[in-house]
């Protein structure tokens, strides 16, 4: 019954926001000593193979997160360009490789929303470890589990590619193996909360924990209670909506050097973002009844406030300190980011909604998932990887107009491909519903160019998004081996090791300018000198 | 006016400098070619990459907008990758897979040179 399920998930997180605030009686230092334990000793040689150096973690995930990034962002764009040429890449089948477009699409996505999901929770980490005043608790454990989840996605790729039963076994391997990792970092997360050095909790750390705790509670709690696939699906979507927000509400302050505009909004984004369904994602497996319809399309409206109250809050951040924080591309582009968030959940209001009910605009699902993964959490995620990732590594990002480059990419491409697949889809079903309402018009006869050129007009909108991950990826390589260290202005450029000089007069400018740096040995090779000695 | 400025403002941090002095001596019609310099903006080589696309971008737009007289695909221009590389998606594909070996490449200059 929809309504005990219901219950059930506002039973999880009233049980989540009781342990954080009160612990567990009698047991906490238990609790927390094996928790301890569990993270870095009961591992053995793995946790010796990661030094665990401050903020290593964050990095980590990061940079495993883009890598795949780059890769759904990819196979997307293939995707897409499969919409009007199925046979685009019918050429690689003289090495095997020959997958239908649905796919291509359904390992794109996987790839994609788990590449974007690690790196909001490695925002996650830092953001965590940073309010908490202590870091994070352990930071080999952060890094050994990024392995962990890219594996994971990696089984998940290869399982989408794979029809026989042991793309099941896989699709089960990497589903556990996820499940594990989840509960590692969430461990991570509430010791690190454990060790905060002040009473505060912020929104951002109630969306962090509550964003990965109550998906695992209600995944244990289906055991027994059977839950509703509508709020499984839900389910489904939280990490990544949670951990979006919590980003958000972290990189405003941050980059406007301002606190949040308004603690009840942000407290409202806190309560409603648990005790509300989002229909985001959801793709209609449940069975449902009139009156479980009603319900969940008040509960998927509801999911609205929590998105309004956090873009509002976001942008009036913003506004106390207007040109700092647009001087900031992460600040730019959490705001672009929460507005395709707003723009999307409405969206998916009306398509969640449908899906329960009547199913007549589901053609706008995979536009509007798009919208959502790409220029929603996207664009949120790559805030958090501006404002976060210098600031975990030490060094700054190789180029800031680089950033903000690939920022404006991934917004201008996510939104024109959601715009021109949205239209290509409408078209189509537009199409279609003639041709059925109208027995004499033979489907074959329809001209669908105008579909193919929407699709085509989509397909190189989102490449400027595949290249921007790309470019980024490179920014953040760069930035991490020889961006500036912290603290300082100047960039670090590379130097010689060694420089060769003949004799004779030469300046400080003309050295720096051959490319001697500070550490460079220089050797005055004077052939004739020792003939004169 | 010294032929120091003209030697200066062949180039380099003080281009800049040359070139008002020579403004100042002499009517604007009468300055060098000479405006070259030597700094090396990041976002220089991000405005290339992104003409580049955009240039792409125009020319399968041209092939939609005036279907019939599409832009030859990969295959048809390199007869050696003609069973290969017979659809248009393998211009961008190019791209993506440079990038990839641009990404592979930096991470083992990155760790080479560490």
């Amino acid at each position: 019954m929809l309504l005990v399920d219901i219950l059930t998930v506002w039973a999880g997180f009233l049980l989540i926001w009781v342990l954080i605030n009160r612990g567990v009686p009698v047991f906490q230092e238990l609790i927390r000593d094996m928790t301890d334990f569990f993270m870095e000793k009961a591992l053995g040689p793995g946790a010796d193979l990661f030094e665990g150096r401050a903020g290593s973690g964050t990095v980590a995930w990061m940079m495993h997160g883009m890598l795949w990034t780059c890769i759904g962002g990819a196979f997307t764009f293939i995707g897409l360009w499969m919409n009007h040429e199925p046979d685009a890449i019918a050429s690689l089948s003289s090495i095997y490789y020959e997958p239908s477009t649905a796919t291509v699409q359904t390992a794109a996505y996987g790839a994609a929303s788990g590449g974007i999901l690690m790196l909001l929770i490695g925002a996650g980490l830092h953001i965590n470890g940073r309010l908490s005043g202590a870091g994070v608790a352990s930071e080999t454990n952060a890094v050994l589990v990024s392995y962990a989840f890219s594996m994971t996605l990696l089984l998940g790729f290869v399982s989408d590619h794979t029809d026989s039963t042991w793309g099941s076994y896989l699709e089960t391997a990497a589903g556990i193996i996820a499940v594990l990792v989840m509960i590692a970092i969430l461990a991570n997360h509430l010791l690190t909360l454990g060790r905060r050095t002040h009473d505060t909790v912020m929104p951002s750390q109630w969306l962090i924990i509550g964003g990965l705790g109550l998906p695992l509670l209600m995944c244990a709690a289906d055991f027994v209670f059977d839950l509703h696939d509508a709020v499984l699906e839900s389910m489904a979507i939280l990490p990544m909506l949670a951990s979006g927000l919590a980003v958000a509400l972290y990189v405003a302050p941050f980059a406007s050097a301002a606190p949040l505009w308004s603690r009840t909004l942000a407290g409202t984004t806190v309560f409603m973002t648990f005790v509300t369904l989002s229909p985001i994602g959801i793709e209609g497996a449940a069975e449902s009844s009139m009156g479980d319809a009603a319900m969940l399309t008040i509960l998927y409206a509801a999911s609205m406030v929590p998105l309004l109250a956090a873009a509002g809050n976001v942008m009036q951040t913003a506004r106390t300190n207007w040109g700092k924080a647009t001087g900031n591309p992460a600040s730019t582009a959490v705001m672009i980011g929460m507005i395709m968030v707003v723009g999307s959940a409405i969206g998916h209001l009306f398509v969640g909604s449908d899906v329960h009910s009547m199913s007549e605009i589901q053609h706008l699902s995979s536009p509007m998932n798009l919208l959502f993964l790409w220029g929603g959490m996207g664009m949120i995620a790559w805030g958090g990887v501006i404002a976060c990732f210098p600031s975990a590594s030490g060094r700054s990002l190789d180029s800031t107009e680089t950033s903000r480059t690939t920022m404006w990419l991934v917004a201008g491409g996510a939104t024109l491909a959601f715009l021109f697949s949205m239209g290509s889809s409408m078209i189509s079903a537009a199409y279609d519903a003639a041709a059925t309402a109208n027995d004499s018009i033979d489907s074959d006869l329809i001209d669908m160019s105008a579909v193919a050129t929407m699709d085509v007009l989509a397909s190189i909108a989102f490449y400027t998004v595949s290249i921007a991950s790309i470019l980024m990826m490179i920014n953040m390589i760069r930035g991490l081996f020889s961006g500036a260290p912290l603290g300082t202005d100047e960039p670090t450029p590379q130097s010689a090791n060694r420089i060769a000089l003949t004799p004779g007069s030469t300046t400080i400018r003309q050295l720096i300018a051959a490319g001697a740096g500070a550490d460079t040995e220089i050797d005055v090779i004077c052939d004739d000198c020792d003939e004169e000695e | 006016m010294t032929p120091n400025a003209y030697v200066r403002s062949t180039g380099g941090r003080f281009a800049r400098r040359a070139i008002l002095v020579c403004a100042r001596m002499f009517d604007e019609s009468m300055l060098p070619d000479v405006t070259l310099g030597e700094d090396e903006p990041a976002m220089a080589r991000v405005l290339l990459v992104v003409s580049i696309l955009g240039a792409l971008a125009l020319l399968i737009l041209y092939g939609v907008l005036f279907p019939g007289s599409d832009i030859p695909a990969l295959g048809d221009v390199v007869s050696l990758l003609g069973g290969l590389a017979n659809s248009g998606i393998w211009i961008f594909l190019i791209g993506i897979l440079v990038g990839f070996g641009m990404i592979f490449a930096n991470v083992l200059g990155g760790a080479l040179e560490d």
